[in-house]
């Protein structure tokens, strides 16, 4: 059985709990990074990760399988991600000299840890717009089909396809650019 | 959107084996005849070489095992009863109420003195030997009652004595019948 139907079988059974399990345990990846996509901070990421199942938690009871899971995870992450960059916003970034500090040193040990793939998967993700980059992710990452896609990001197919091919032309470019030694 | 545009939108599809096969028809045609798409084809194979899912799929993996994700399990009230126990319950609960009724309304009318009182009587040869006879059936007790008036007639005209208990019946029993009459 795949892991959507073995959650609907044992919401159906009211075993709330072992469904939560397998629901966290199969798309912890997948939340943790959409989030980071959005937010761009791997703490942050976390902290939204853990609400989002939070919340996904408290509303399974009224989950009756009209979308898929990870459709329904990814409007959760989504409108959380985007309720947290608001409030990041009105905020303001006022960070005092002393957190600025340790957050720079937190981040050049993260940087000095972190693989080279790492680093280039985030450069190229980083030269994407928002929906480009979403679409390479869901499309050549999750494997989604565009009706899947299109649920969660309300595009239409023609205008994903589109994305997809301009994301990947983008990078092409980019490569090619790194190659020629414009970019470092 | 022209045919070179629509089949270049397929190429990110083509490389990774998600396309139909009237798709691939399509685009391998395509291919053999024009070199500017065969160009962009190796561009795109490029970008899909170093970005590979596998690749991203592990540094995703690799980011999320630091996440913990762990849920204030609230404490439901257990409402899950088995179907098997609501129907049964439902059944009692009926079969219960239904009792409840019938005995009521059966007690009411045995205060108001409607039950139809159930004749006895006694046979004129074992007057002595006085055994009550609840009848059972409407064909036994007017062959009963028969043979009953005709000795009671008999008794009268030879003058006997007439057993009292045996003639207030007979005498209720006439009453009984001339009021039927008269309703009908």
């Amino acid at each position: 059985m795949k892991p959507e139907q073995d959650i609907l079988y044992l919401l159906e059974k009211g075993k709330t709990h072992e469904a939560m399990s397998i629901l966290m345990s199969n798309y912890k990846r997948f939340v943790h990074s959409t989030a980071i996509r959005y937010l761009k901070d791997d703490d942050d990421a976390k902290d939204l990760t853990q609400e989002v199942f939070i919340k996904a938690y408290n509303s399974l009871d009224y989950f009756r399988g009209d979308s898929k899971i990870q459709t329904w995870l990814y409007a959760i992450t989504r409108n959380l991600c985007l309720n947290a960059l608001d409030k990041k916003k009105r905020k303001g970034n006022v960070i005092h000299l002393e957190t600025l500090e340790v957050l720079s040193d937190e981040r050049s040990d993260r940087l000095v840890n972190e693989s080279e793939f790492s680093k280039f998967f985030k450069e190229c993700m980083s030269i994407l717009p928002e929906k480009q980059r979403e679409t390479f992710i869901l499309r050549h990452v999750e494997e989604l089909t565009y009706e899947e896609i299109s649920e969660m990001l309300g595009t239409s197919i023609g205008g994903l396809k589109a994305n997809y091919f301009q994301a990947v032309q983008k990078l092409s470019q980019y490569l090619s650019s790194k190659k020629e030694g414009n970019i470092q | 959107m022209n045919n070179h545009e629509y089949i270049e939108h397929l190429l990110p599809d083509y490389i990774n084996g998600t396309l139909s096969e009237a798709d691939i028809y399509i685009v391998e045609k395509a291919l053999a005849s024009s070199k500017d798409l065969q160009q962009k084809h190796d561009e795109f194979v490029q970008v899909f070489g170093v970005l590979k899912q596998d690749d991203i799929i592990q540094l995703m993996n690799d980011e999320v095992e630091s996440v913990d994700v762990t849920l204030p399990f609230k404490a439901k009230r257990n409402m899950f009863m088995p179907k098997i126990m609501i129907g049964t319950t439902t059944s009692i609960a009926a079969c219960l109420l239904l009792w409840i009724g019938i005995n009521n309304q059966i007690s009411s009318n045995v205060q108001n003195g409607d039950v139809k009182k159930i004749p006895t009587i006694e046979l004129a040869e074992t007057i002595d030997e006085f055994t009550p006879l609840e009848l059972q059936s409407e064909d036994v007790e007017e062959v009963i009652l028969d043979e009953i008036l005709t000795l009671y007639v008999s008794d009268i005209e030879s003058g006997k004595e007439i057993n009292p208990v045996l003639e207030k019946e007979i005498t209720n029993y006439l009453l009984q019948e001339n009021t039927d009459e008269e309703v009908l």
